[in-house]
């Protein structure tokens, strides 16, 4: 592990205290271990409310997403998390029985 | 709320003024620290359950995502897409389908199951993030 790096802990606690397993909850921002990168966010219009939304990512590897329907790309009054109704290919992020759909793709996946 | 930190904003924007929103790094707000990630294969049939058990040892409940593919009631076959768990699909009140995970201080345990009486089998692949930061 390098000597060299950020460490902001949460308020109260010393940022300067050893770093172990179990304390890096205790911090907000660790140089020394990796955190999830959003590399896209956006909305998404469907063509039909049963079709639903698809953006192509072409990651070539699953990246973890969320997506949620909502009910304006412009003013959205809700978001709605829909697990069992988005799914996510190698290429390909969809979501079925939305009009709109607000989706975030991070860079971690398999 | 401490008032140290680092903000460090998009392109034209102040960052002493401009919105969470607009800010592409924020320290007032935790970020999600990644302890470690994995894949695995889960092998069920209808009726007969199957799950993987991976050892985090932090001795809390970690937060965790799982995503994987799963089995669709609605034709009775593996959907080779992934989804988010956990993910479960109910028919007629008898029949399931259910992939999820639970996790304890000291285990991350993934789980598919199904029943709808096919007597299919299949092997669904999955992955894994866990977090130092709390569920």
């Amino acid at each position: 592990m390098s000597d060299v790096g950020i460490r902001i802990s949460k308020e109260g606690v010393n940022a300067s205290n050893p770093l172990v397993e179990t304390n890096k909850k205790d911090f907000v921002f660790l140089s020394d271990d990796n955190s999830p990168k959003v590399i896209y966010s956006g909305f998404l219009t469907a063509p039909d409310f049963f079709t639903g939304v698809s953006y192509t990512h072409d990651l070539g590897y699953v990246p973890m997403f969320f997506l949620f329907a909502t009910d304006s790309p412009t003013s959205p009054t809700y978001y709605k998390i829909v697990n069992g109704l988005s799914f996510s290919t190698t290429t390909t992020i969809s979501g079925m029985l939305m009009d709109y759909g607000y989706l975030i793709i991070l860079q971690e996946g398999a | 709320m401490s008032d140290i930190g680092i903000k460090i904003s998009q392109e034209g924007q102040d960052a002493n003024t401009a919105g969470v929103n607009k800010l592409l790094l924020d320290t007032t707000y935790p970020l999600l620290k990644i302890k470690g990630s994995g894949s695995g294969t889960l092998s069920v049939s209808d009726g007969s359950s199957d799950s993987d058990t991976v050892t985090h040892s932090l001795g809390y409940i970690p937060r965790v995502f799982v995503y994987g593919q799963t089995y669709q009631l609605n034709g009775g076959t593996k959907d080779s897409r992934y989804a988010m768990y956990p993910y479960l699909e109910t028919l007629s009140q008898v029949y399931y389908s259910n992939f999820t995970f639970r996790a304890t201080t000291t285990q991350l345990i993934i789980e598919g199951d199904f029943v709808d009486g096919t007597s299919n089998s299949d092997t669904f692949s999955y992955f894994y993030y866990i977090f130092y930061d709390e569920a």
